[in-house]
Order: structure tokens, then sequence, then C-alpha cells
């Protein structure tokens, strides 16, 4: 339902930007350093786990997307926030208690900088905290689900290529703390996950 | 019709899933020893549940290790929720047979360490004795014998039930009288499974019931050895 409701927020305000676009045909330079308005963005990245924990042990981290919504406060200035998608696949499932397949869906807020280059080449540096989701499919019994509270840090380079539309280059590193209840041997494994998502994508913004 | 029939059998199938607790990872540890403190290596120590079906319930695997050198196991498993759990043990080799299954009910609150410490193991001996005879002529053999049956469990475990050694015949360890004859003409062997350092106690007489021989031999065997046969020439 929440998903929906998302959908159609984020579809209105794409329609809207477009009309805008129409009304009030702008030259890139106003159109970017401009603030009062939204970025909406969404790209793939690959994913590369650090460190010893279970995820850079025991999975191999596939392609992921995320989809993000951004909101100038001042020229420099932003405030949005993020889902991600990643499907991870186990190649250690007897280290992961018989997980065969985790799907990490994550929601965040974050805060950025936004330092111009040039008319066309920006920099965005941003820093979240969000709440993941590890949705499990194991050898048995029904999906069950870890939770995770996570920080990260993103820079994340742009290039202006029409009025409204850019797009990015960004490399995270984010650290996931888990929720995971077990016992003291397997603590350290299952407490924490670092990883850096490369992403590529585009942002369209009115 | 159909669409009714495919969602009746899809809640029947969401229904016999298991549930699995979220956030959770279980650990199960122990140690086999047998009745004299020497580890048991190579034993299969199974985890699972028993899932409900139609008919009859299924058996579900959910984890399971094999004793290292030092009779250690250690596994890391998923905890399904509020669920009856067996333990399997068992070693079907020549050295040590055994086998023996332990039951509790997991409750979410338990766990998630299930250490077992030290589970002392009585390794099962086996007897057998074989009535040959020599004389020419057949008769019917009638004998009595008293044992102690195997149970494979030495150690009490707090909170785990031992439902039965599976395959075994008995519940507990306790002396058994069995009284019984051998037909004209048939295979006269008398085979069972006792413990170490204990005695069987046998009584036969040829031709006639016990009750009624005034011939009537006894021998006393001392189980000392992993297989112990003997034969008996009448």
């Amino acid at each position: 339902m929440w998903l929906n409701i998302k959908l159609i927020l984020l579809f209105s305000l794409l329609g809207f930007s477009r009309l805008s676009a129409q009304e009030k045909p702008d030259s890139i330079s106003t159109k970017t350093e401009k603030y009062n308005r939204f970025l909406v963005y969404a790209g793939v990245n690959r994913n590369f786990s650090t460190g010893d924990g279970f995820i850079s042990d025991a999975y191999d981290l596939s392609f992921g997307g995320e989809l993000g919504l951004d909101f100038m406060i001042t020229k420099n200035l932003l405030i949005g926030f993020q889902f991600d998608l990643l499907k991870a696949t186990a190649t250690k499932p007897e280290d992961l208690a018989g997980v065969q397949e985790t799907k990490i869906i994550s929601s965040s807020l974050h805060l950025g900088y936004k330092y111009y280059f040039s008319n066309l080449l920006f920099l965005n540096l941003t820093g979240g905290f969000g709440h993941a989701r590890y949705s499990n499919k194991a050898s048995f019994g029904r999906k069950f689900h870890d939770d995770a509270f996570f920080l990260y840090a993103k820079p994340k380079l742009g290039y202006t290529f029409d009025e409204n539309w850019s797009f990015y280059l960004a490399a995270a590193i984010r650290n996931d703390k888990l929720r995971i209840e077990t016992t003291p041997d397997f603590e350290d494994y299952f407490d924490n996950s670092t990883r850096i998502p490369i992403s590529l994508g585009i942002q369209l913004g009115f | 019709m159909k669409k009714y029939l495919f969602l009746l059998l899809n809640l029947i199938s969401l229904s016999c899933e298991v549930e699995i607790m979220d956030n959770r990872r279980a650990q199960f540890k122990g140690e086999l020893v047998d009745e004299n403190n020497i580890a048991l290596s190579d034993a299969k120590v199974n985890l699972g549940i028993e899932i409900p079906g139609f008919k009859t319930s299924n058996f579900q695997t959910i984890a399971e290790d094999i004793t290292n050198g030092q009779g250690q196991f250690d596994f890391l498993t998923l905890q399904p929720e509020n669920k009856v759990m067996y333990l399997r043990i068992s070693n079907i080799s020549e050295e040590s047979n055994f086998s023996l299954e332990l039951v509790q009910t997991i409750l979410n609150n338990a766990g998630p360490l299930f250490d077992f410490g030290e589970i002392q193991i009585r390794t099962p001996r086996r007897f057998s004795v074989n009535f040959q005879n020599t004389s020419g002529s057949e008769e019917q053999v009638f004998f009595e014998y008293t044992y102690v049956t195997f149970t494979p469990l030495v150690s009490d475990l707090p909170g785990w039930r031992t439902v039965r050694g599976y395959n075994m015949e008995y519940e507990e360890s306790e002396e058994q009288t069995w009284l019984g004859s051998f037909g004209e003409n048939t295979e006269k062997v008398i085979s069972l499974t006792t413990l170490l350092n204990t005695e069987i106690k046998l009584r036969y007489s040829i031709g006639e019931p016990l009750h009624l021989s005034d011939n009537i031999q006894e021998i006393n065997f001392v189980i000392d050895q992993t297989m112990n046969e003997y034969v008996v020439e009448y």
C-alpha cells in the first residue's frame, strides 16, 4: 500500500516537472543552481563488501537498485530519502545456518552538501542513516527476516546534460549494524557488515 | 471451483510451512563420550522438526553435524518458532553402534545457545548364542535368558526427553527375562544387544519345557567385547 502511494507521488512529481519544463524554458546554469526544488534519481549499483563479517564471507552480492528523492533547501544544502534493493546469494549456506538467498531492502534519510564545479558538473556529499530489512530464504520454512540499522556516506559526482536531467556516478560506504541475536561464538560474524555500492544513475530536477 | 481449490491448496501448504524466528541464529553444541569417557567421533548429530501433513507427518532435518576426533559437535541453525525439536544422535559402525532421539519443545525464549555439555552414551555390545545339535536327532530347545536391555543414553539432559533409541527395542536399561523355544529343524540362534560388563544368564533344556525338565543347563556369559558370539552344543 505504502509502495503504491509512493509510486503515485513519484509519477505525479515527474509529471509536474515536465509541465514546468514546458512552461518555463530555462538555461542549464540557472536550473542546476536553483534551490527549493526536488531532485528525483534512480540508479543501479554494484556492491562490494569489506571486512570479515557474514556478508563478505558467505554472500555473493549482485547488482542492486536505488531510488531517491532530494530536496534542495538552499543552493548547496539538500535533504532526502532513498530506497535500495539488493539481492545477495549465499555462497556458504552452511555458515549462514541454511540461508540461501537474501534480499536487502533499505530505506534511509540523508543530508547533503552540493558543490558545483561548473554549471554542468557537481558533487553531492551526503550522509545518512536508515533501516534495512534482510529478507531471507532458507532451505526450509517460510521466509524470515533480520533487521539492521545503517549509516552511510556517499559522494556523488553528477553531470547535467539537459535543463532537468543529469547522470551521476556515486560510491558510498555503508555500515549495517545487525540485530541478530546469536551466541558469543558468532556475535562478531553476524554483528555488522560494511559494503561499498558503486552506483550509476540518472537524476531529474523539477 | 478450480480457483477455490487452488486457493485452498495454497492455504494448506502455507499452514504446513515452518515459521522461523526473525533475527535469531541458534547454536547447538555438545560432546559425545562413551561410558568410559572416551570421545565418540564420527557420530551423526541431526536436528529436525516434525511437519504435520495430511495423513502423516514428515521429519524435516534443519541442521546436522558429524562429531570430530574429540567427539564434539557444533553447528549453527535457524530457530523454528515454538516447535518440537528432535535431536538424533547415531553412529552405526562396527565399533560403536548406537542411536538415540531426544525431544524438546523449543519455545521462542529458549536459546540461542543450546549447550548439551558432555553427553555420555552407552555403546552397545552384541551377543549371540547358537545352539548346535551334535546328537543327530532333532529336538526342540526350550530356553530362558536374563540380560540388561540396551539404552544408549547415560547422561540426564535437563529439559530434553529421550524418546527412544530409535530402531532399538527398549526405552530404559533394565533386566529382562525372556522365555522361548526353538522348533525342530530350525536355526537356533539367540541374538540381542546388551551393555558392556553385564552378564547374560541362560537356562535351557532339550526336548522338554523348563518347568517340566529335570535336566536344565545353566550358563553365565560375561559381556566384555563388542561382539560376543558363543556356541552351545547339545
